[in-house]
Formats: structure tokens, sequence, C-alpha cells
């Protein structure tokens, strides 16, 4: 199945709610046998896009503080442990 | 003036009144005062009597706050008296509450009089409620006032997302509420988590919470937006948390474009931020646990998910196979071509209707073009000319031919009549005359050489005959003639002869004479 020209959608609720109403249109037997299975190809790929967000790891925690120029600005967090 | 002096006017105010009959003596021994001097002298006696400031207590009534000098006016009163009170707009501003009519208030202050109005009044510097403490009283009222405002109405509560990735974190960095979020928000590796600090207690923290708030909300147009803010604080008194019920930070939470979430204080606290708050929970752990309540399950979900979307298309396949069967049992798929067929001639008969109509309506074009343009083409003037020329022409031809005929006629009429008239002359006469006879002659002759050929041949033709009639002939076929010798007559019948006569007998060739001996008649044929 190729997974190339997927794109994921911008955030993890995004994938879920697309993810969802696949499941919906194919649970519901709306959809033609052709598209089903672009549906299901896409479906899996959401799959795999959010539990590859799941796995992933975000660096430190930063610190956010107001910088001169009134905007916001942002540090590692040096934590004592 | 001493205290003693205000108890010497009591005593002449008493003195006086019980000599009602006596008129003012001319004289006077006793000086008379101005009113501004009798107030001066009233007003020095009540400051005597109550140096420094007095703590009442009582119930207001009448409150007013004057709106444009925003001084505060009002009475305090208990079952036996009432007293006027003022409040200077500088102190009034220093109340965490409203005081309103019917509260039992303990009130700080000194009384003066006021000489305008004769009356003496409390100048109030300083307001506490009675029965319950004036922070708790200022979070009932502002709690009122913002409920009535529609600030903590359930409507405009911005939805929480189920699954935030960039957490914005807002307390003090110093405190035990962020190690406390920070312990749940850890399991999940991949959420964003930032902290903005900020003094979470103190004069002024109010303001800086509010301020975070707004330069969060101002950030968050970037495209690695803020997903929620977690406004926490771990538990400490009413004072200690007061800055969570200022109304500058209730008003920027409800202005939060980014959802905001409490955790402030200990179970059974709820500030002002709580009632605005988008979500509050009762502590920061809790709040943390409510942020990650779907992320927790999310794994869980996808494997169900994987599992409905495998299911789903092998259901789907499957009836899409029962499906075909069906069909491939129609007669559709038993004798596919009829329909193709069907739709093939459709298509012939409508593309033959189209070029049909498409060349008809070519053709009438064509030949309207044609004909314009031919009809253009006539009217061109060399044309034109060449056509009145060749008219000319022809005019011309005819013209000429008509003399030419016209002549012609005259000359063959001539003609004609030289002929006719030599044809009227004598000398034709005689020749005609002439021609004539020797015609007749010529006639003459061959109707005479015609009439005697007629005749030969009559004469010719009887010779035959009378060849064919003559005795030669008959002789020849063995008959003979009989005559008699004396006179020569031919003997037809018996009764002519007699015995002994004599007869001739002729035959074909040669004669015999004979005599008779019988003449009986006998039948010759029998």
């Amino acid at each position: 199945m190729a997974k190339k020209n997927q794109t994921p959608p911008k955030t993890f609720e995004e994938a879920l709610n697309e993810l969802e109403q696949i499941l919906s249109e194919i649970e519901g037997g709306e959809v033609g046998l052709e598209e089903s299975l672009l549906k299901y190809e896409r479906g899996n790929f959401l799959i795999q896009h959010c539990r590859g967000v799941l796995n992933s790891a975000e660096k430190q925690i930063e610190v956010l503080s107001k910088s001169a120029d009134g905007g916001v600005q942002s540090v590692p967090l040096n934590e004592p442990e | 003036m001493s205290g003693a002096g205000f108890f010497d006017f009591q005593k002449q105010m008493t003195s006086r009144s019980t000599k009602p009959a006596v008129g003012p003596t001319p004289a006077g021994e006793v000086e008379a005062l101005s009113v501004t001097q009798l107030t001066a002298k009233i007003d020095r006696a009540i400051k005597a009597g109550f140096p420094g400031s007095v703590l009442v207590k009582g119930e207001v009534s009448n409150y007013k706050a004057h709106a444009a000098s925003g001084h505060h006016y009002f009475t305090l009163k208990d079952a036996g008296a009432a007293i006027q009170c003022v409040m200077w707009r500088s102190d009034a501003a220093r109340l965490k509450f409203q005081p309103s009519d019917g509260m039992e208030l303990l009130a700080t202050g000194t009384v003066s009089v006021y000489p305008q109005q004769g009356k003496y009044q409390l100048y109030v510097t300083m307001l506490h409620p009675l029965g319950q403490g004036a922070l708790e009283l200022a979070f009932q009222q502002l709690k009122a006032k913002l409920e009535a405002e529609g600030l903590f109405d359930a409507a405009s509560k911005k939805m929480l997302p189920r699954f935030p990735r960039r957490i914005v974190l807002l307390t003090s960095s110093a405190t035990a509420a962020l190690q406390d979020m920070l312990k749940v928000l850890r399991r999940y590796s991949f959420l964003k988590l930032s902290l903005f600090h900020v003094p979470v207690q103190g004069d002024g923290s109010a303001a800086k919470i509010a301020a975070a708030i707004n330069l969060l909300n101002a950030q968050s147009t970037t495209p690695d937006g803020i997903d929620v803010i977690l406004l926490a604080r771990g538990g400490g008194s009413l004072e200690d948390l007061w800055e969570f019920n200022e109304e500058i930070v209730a008003r920027a939470i409800v202005a939060s474009q980014i959802p905001i979430v409490t955790g402030i204080g200990h179970e059974v606290d709820t500030s002002i931020a709580d009632l605005a708050a988008d979500y509050h929970a009762h502590t920061p752990t809790e709040a943390a646990q409510i942020i990650v309540q779907h992320w927790k399950t999310a794994g869980e979900m996808l494997d169900i998910s994987a599992l409905r979307l495998r299911r789903g298309v092998r259901t789907r396949v499957a009836t899409a196979q029962q499906r075909l069967a069906g069909v491939q049992r129609h007669e559709m798929f038993r004798r596919p071509l009829d329909r193709i067929n069907q739709l093939r001639q459709l298509l012939d008969d409508r593309h033959r209707a189209l070029a049909l109509a498409v060349g008809q309506q070519l053709r009438i074009d064509q030949r309207r073009t044609t004909e314009l343009g031919e009809r253009l083409d006539q009217q061109r003037p060399e044309l034109l000319v060449g056509r009145f020329r060749q008219k000319l022409n022809e005019l011309e031809k005819r013209l000429a031919e008509r003399a030419r005929r016209g002549v012609r006629t005259l000359h063959d009429r001539l003609q004609r009549a030289i002929i006719r008239l030599g044809e009227r002359h004598p000398k034709h006469q005689i020749r005609l005359v002439s021609q004539r006879l020797t015609a007749s002659e010529k006639e003459l002759n061959r109707a005479v050489i015609s009439d005697l050929q007629k005749r030969q041949m009559r004469l010719s033709g009887f010779e035959s005959q009378l060849r064919a009639l003559g005795p030669e002939n008959v002789l020849s076929r063995g008959y003979s003639i009989t005559t008699m010798k004396k006179t020569g007559a031919v003997v037809r019948s018996h009764q002519q002869v007699k015995e002994g006569d004599r007869l001739v007998t002729q035959f074909a060739e040669g004669s015999a004479e004979s005599v008779v001996a019988d003449s009986r008649q006998l039948p010759l044929f029998e």
C-alpha cells in the first residue's frame, strides 16, 4: 500500500476525528468499494501517524517569560534534580 | 476650648429654658454668639471629647457612592441612634468589599462637625464587615457581581481540547504545584510543556497573572499555538490565595482565547479564577490529570480503531463480493453485449441525426453563401458593363439579322415572282402541251404493249389448256376415238352403229379399221 501523498492532519485530534469519520463511513457501508479501500489506506496511515505522535518525545521543558520587546521568550528549564 | 466649656454650654442652655418669660435685656450681661462662633465652639467641644479615632459598630443604611467625587456617604445606626458617615475617595478605594445597606460594619474614623448643615459626622477611614472577614465578604461580592455580568456562564466556557500537545503551566517555578503537575504530565513524553513563571502570592501578583494570560494569548497566533493553559497554585489561606480572587484575573481568564484550566489551593477552595476558568480542578495534580485524560486512552483507542478499520473493510469487501455474485447472475452479465449494443446503436442513431442536422444546416448555409456570393459577383461593375455590351452586341446582331432577313425575303419573293412570271410565258405553254403530248404518247404505247402482252399471256394459257383438253393427250392415256368411216362422225353411242358399219379407231399412235359385230349396249362400268 502506497503511503506517499498522504498528509497528516495538523493535530492529533483532527487525525482522530478523520479516523472516526472513516470508520463510521466504512462501517456504515455508505462508500463504494474502491473508496472504502482508499479510506482503509488513509485510516491505516492515520493510525500509524497517531502512534508516531504517541511514541515521540519532546525536548526539555521550556521556560517562557516576557521578552524585552514585549513578546515571549523561551529558555530550557534547569531543573535541580 | 476645654471639655468643661462643652458642659458650660449645656448649663447655659438649661438656665435659658428655665426663664422663658424673661425678655432679652438691652444692655445684656451675656454677650451673643454668632452661629459660626457657636458651631466652632461645638466643633471644638466634640474634638476635645473624642480625640483621635473612634471605633463604631452599626448597620449601614442609605449607602451612596457619589459618582463625581468618588466619596462615599452613608448612615450607621442601631436601635437607638444614627450617625452620618463620610468616607473620602482615597479611603474608599482601599475597600476590598462593597458596603451596602443592612450590613453590620465596624467603622474606624473621627467625629467632627459639618458647619454648613449644623451636624456632626463620622469621617470613616476604614470599614470592616462584622461576622465574616472582609476578604470573604469581598469574595462574595465580586462573585455576585461577575456572576451577574455573566462571566461564569457555562455557555461562554471554551471546550478543552481532547488532545492538547502544547501546554503552558502558569504558576510559580518555586511551588510544589509545578512539581505536582510535572509528575503527571511527564508520563506523556510527546507533550510540549512550557513554564511561564508568575508570582502567585502577594500584592501585584494578580496583575502579573492577568498580564501573562494576555501575553500568551497574543503569542498564540503563531503556528505552534498553545492548546491549553494550566493556572495553578498550591494550598494556602484565603489571604494567600487572594490574588486569584481579583477581578483582573477573572477578566483575563474570560477574555483568553486559549482554554484555561485552574488548579488552585486545596479541595475546598474555590476562587474567582476557578469560577471564571473553562474548567476548574481542585488541585494542580487534578488539573494536570484532566488535561491528559484522553491521552491516557489514546493508544488503546488507536488499537480499537485499527481493529474496526480492518473489520469494516473486510465486511465491506464481503458485501461487495456478495453483490457481485448477485449481479453476475443477472441477465445483463449473461448477455453483456445486449446493453452495449443497444447503447452503441443509440449512439449511432444520435450521431447520424446530429450529422444530418449539422450537414443540412451546413449545406443551407453554403448554398446561401454561394448564392449571395454569386449575386454579389454579378453586380460587379465590369460584369454589368460586359453584360450591357453583350446585350448591345446581341441587339446589334439581331438588328442586322432582321435586316438581312428582310432583304432576303424580298429577294426571295422577287425571285418567285420572276419564276412565276416566267412560267406564264407562251413558250412554256407550248412546251408543256408538247410535254403532255409526249407523255400521252408514251402512255399509249405502254398501254398497247401491255395489252398485247396480256393477250399473249392469255393465249398461251389457252394453248396449254387446249393441249390438256385435246385428244392426243387423252389418247396417250389409252383412250381412242372411234369414228364412222363413212361420215367421220365420232361414235359416242352404240345406237349410232349397226352391224356391219365400218369404224375407224384412232389411237394415240396410228389408227385401225374395224367392223361392228354387235351393237348391244353394255354398261362400261358396272
